[in-house]
């Protein structure tokens, strides 16, 4: 079973339960027998335009062209040895922003990437400069660690040894001067329309180093809607070297954990909850008034012989809003609420986005739509989750220490 | 280009089917157009099969046609107009046990569907197709640390709001 709580695990078999085995086979092959045979005539007739294509990319004279010397040095610069160490700029980000200007910043999450084909693979996942997630995976248990870093460690470097890649021109990624390099092209087949599509991948080398900086796949000369990714830094090891050791601290899969939330307090409580004086936006944020405090403690690591948890952390939540489902309520995901959670301990159950970080004091830091955000004030450690990204923008620069 | 058998195919089809169809399902919020998305992604998977290119396991492969069929039958839904808003029939527990009573219910589904999407997805691969992190990054073209950080977070606020849904009915 898969590591999900049995909470979740039991809100997702309600969602879904469990099914038996479906019995269409026979549909499914008589469905693809019938539109292979009326697809045939068409697929024949791309078939030599895409070999044609396909033969006139390959034969390029591309190291002994123009752009030949270019890309002994684009190889040059990248390396030749086995261990391929990376830095990769990860598709998930979230907007810092300045709460007395406004100037926004995004803030992406970065894969570091350690490959070796005989050692396998090391990642580490970094928000900010703090690791988010740590993870090693023994050779060939990943058939497919990172479109990016398995592209430069084997395409790239393997087009531009055997004189297959073309320089296509000059470009600019981020402000920075780059060549456009070409690694290969393809005609391939796409499931979703059954049609022949040409694909390309390329490399975005900087001018001055000639390392690579970005990477693209186009579809029909088109960039992917995955859009280009970003490579921070690249280079090529000798054998036995790099970092092939993750952190088991990192991963919190396998520790108990247990959330509470109790009680109404008084602001007064609130303050003895917390240990200092809280964090305050008002009996009202936007006109949405405050409807009840509550005590949290978040606990780690259960001794299950002695019952003590070997960590506890403690805070309180401000929700504002009306509430639902009766007794002291819950804030109704449907309306208009506001929640704030004060805790002065990072830990892996207060916050979401991020682990274990809290942007500089002044600033939120805020992911998706804006609906949830961190931020630190006065050494307390604050976490928002909001129905507009206005709402929670509002109650971030209320918060002060309360007088 | 190594292809992939019509017996493989088959097979895979009636071993993990269901698995298929539980995380369509999910995905389309709708029982037939979650089965319908499977049954038509079996058929690009036949269809194709010559062109599967081996560059990861034949499942992976075919999850993400179930996974791209599944949401183009959504979004296509979602399109047409007048339509009603057919929603899975939950089994509602009679474990006299459960924290939840149907309001809950209703609750924790509402929690489950404001995960953004790719968090969603990651539980339900996780969950449903009991996928390990390398599979599911390899149907989602992300990195298995990306898998694993997604994971945490869709975990952690399930956790988090559950929680306290319970915390606040005993």
């Amino acid at each position: 079973m898969a590591d999900v709580s049995a909470f979740v695990g039991r809100a997702l078999d309600e969602l879904v339960p469990p099914r038996p085995g479906p019995d269409r086979w026979p549909e499914i092959e008589r469905s693809a027998a019938h539109r292979l045979r009326r697809r045939a005539a068409v697929v024949l007739a791309a078939v030599p335009v895409a070999a044609a294509l396909a033969i006139l990319v390959l034969a390029w004279p591309f190291s002994s062209g123009p752009g030949g010397a270019l890309l002994e040095r684009a190889a040059a610069a990248i390396g030749d040895g086995p261990v391929v160490h990376a830095v990769v700029q990860s598709g998930f980000a979230g907007t810092e922003i300045d709460l007395a200007s406004g100037a926004r910043v995004s803030i992406h999450e970065e894969n570091e990437l350690w490959y070796d084909p005989t050692r396998g693979v090391h990642d580490i996942t970094r928000f900010a400069g703090v690791v988010q997630g740590d993870s090693l995976y023994a050779p060939r248990r990943v058939s497919y660690v990172d479109r990016t870093l398995a592209f430069l460690a084997t395409d790239y470097r393997r087009a531009l040894t055997n004189g297959t890649a073309r320089l296509l021109g000059d470009g600019t990624v981020d402000g920075t001067p780059v060549y456009w390099i070409r690694v290969d092209t393809q005609m391939l087949p796409d499931v979703a329309d059954g049609k022949l599509h040409e694909w390309a991948h390329d490399v975005a080398v900087a001018q001055d180093s000639l390392k690579p900086v970005a990477t693209r796949e186009t579809r029909d000369g088109n960039v992917s809607p995955d859009g280009i990714s970003r490579v921070l830094s690249v280079e090529s090891l000798g054998s036995g070297a790099g970092d092939f050791t993750a952190d088991p601290a990192v991963d919190p899969t396998g520790i108990e954990m247990r959330f509470r939330l109790t009680g109404s307090l008084t602001r007064d409580q609130a303050d003895q909850a917390l240990g200092v004086g809280m964090l305050w936006a008002g009996a009202s944020v936007d006109g949405l008034p405050l409807a009840r405090i509550a005590g949290e403690t978040r606990q780690e690591g259960l001794d299950r012989t002695t019952g003590h948890w070997q960590t506890t952390h403690t805070g309180i939540t401000l929700f504002y809003g009306p509430t639902i489902g009766g007794g002291i309520g819950v804030p109704d995901p449907t309306g208009a609420h506001l929640r704030i959670s004060e805790t002065r301990t990072l830990d892996d159950q207060f916050q979401r986005g991020v682990r274990n970080y809290s942007p500089p004091e002044g600033k939120v830091l805020v992911f998706g739509t804006g609906g949830f955000g961190v931020m630190q004030s006065h050494g307390i450690h604050v976490f928002l989750e909001a129905s507009s990204a206005d709402l929670l923008l509002a109650a971030a620069k209320a918060l002060a220490p309360r007088q | 280009m190594r292809g992939v058998t019509l017996a493989e195919l088959e097979e895979l089809y009636r071993v993990r089917g269901s698995d298929y169809e539980r995380v369509a399902i999910a995905l389309t919020g709708d029982e037939g157009l979650g089965c319908d998305a499977v049954q038509e992604a079996f058929v690009r998977a036949v269809r194709g099969r010559a062109r599967f290119r081996g560059s990861g396991p034949v499942g992976a492969w075919v999850w993400r046609i179930v996974v791209n069929e599944a949401h183009r039958r959504r979004d296509a839904r979602r399109d047409e107009p007048g339509l009603p808003d057919k929603r899975v029939a939950a089994t509602e527990s009679d474990n006299s046990d459960s924290v939840y009573d149907n309001s809950d219910s209703v609750y924790v589904r509402g929690l489950i569907a404001e995960l953004p999407q790719r968090q969603r997805l990651v539980l339900f691969l996780r969950y449903y197709a009991d996928l390990d992190y390398a599979t599911i990054a390899e149907v989602l073209d992300i990195s298995t640390g990306t898998v694993a950080a997604t994971l945490h977070r869709a975990h952690a606020r399930l956790d988090h709001d559950l929680q306290e849904v319970r915390q606040w009915r005993m």
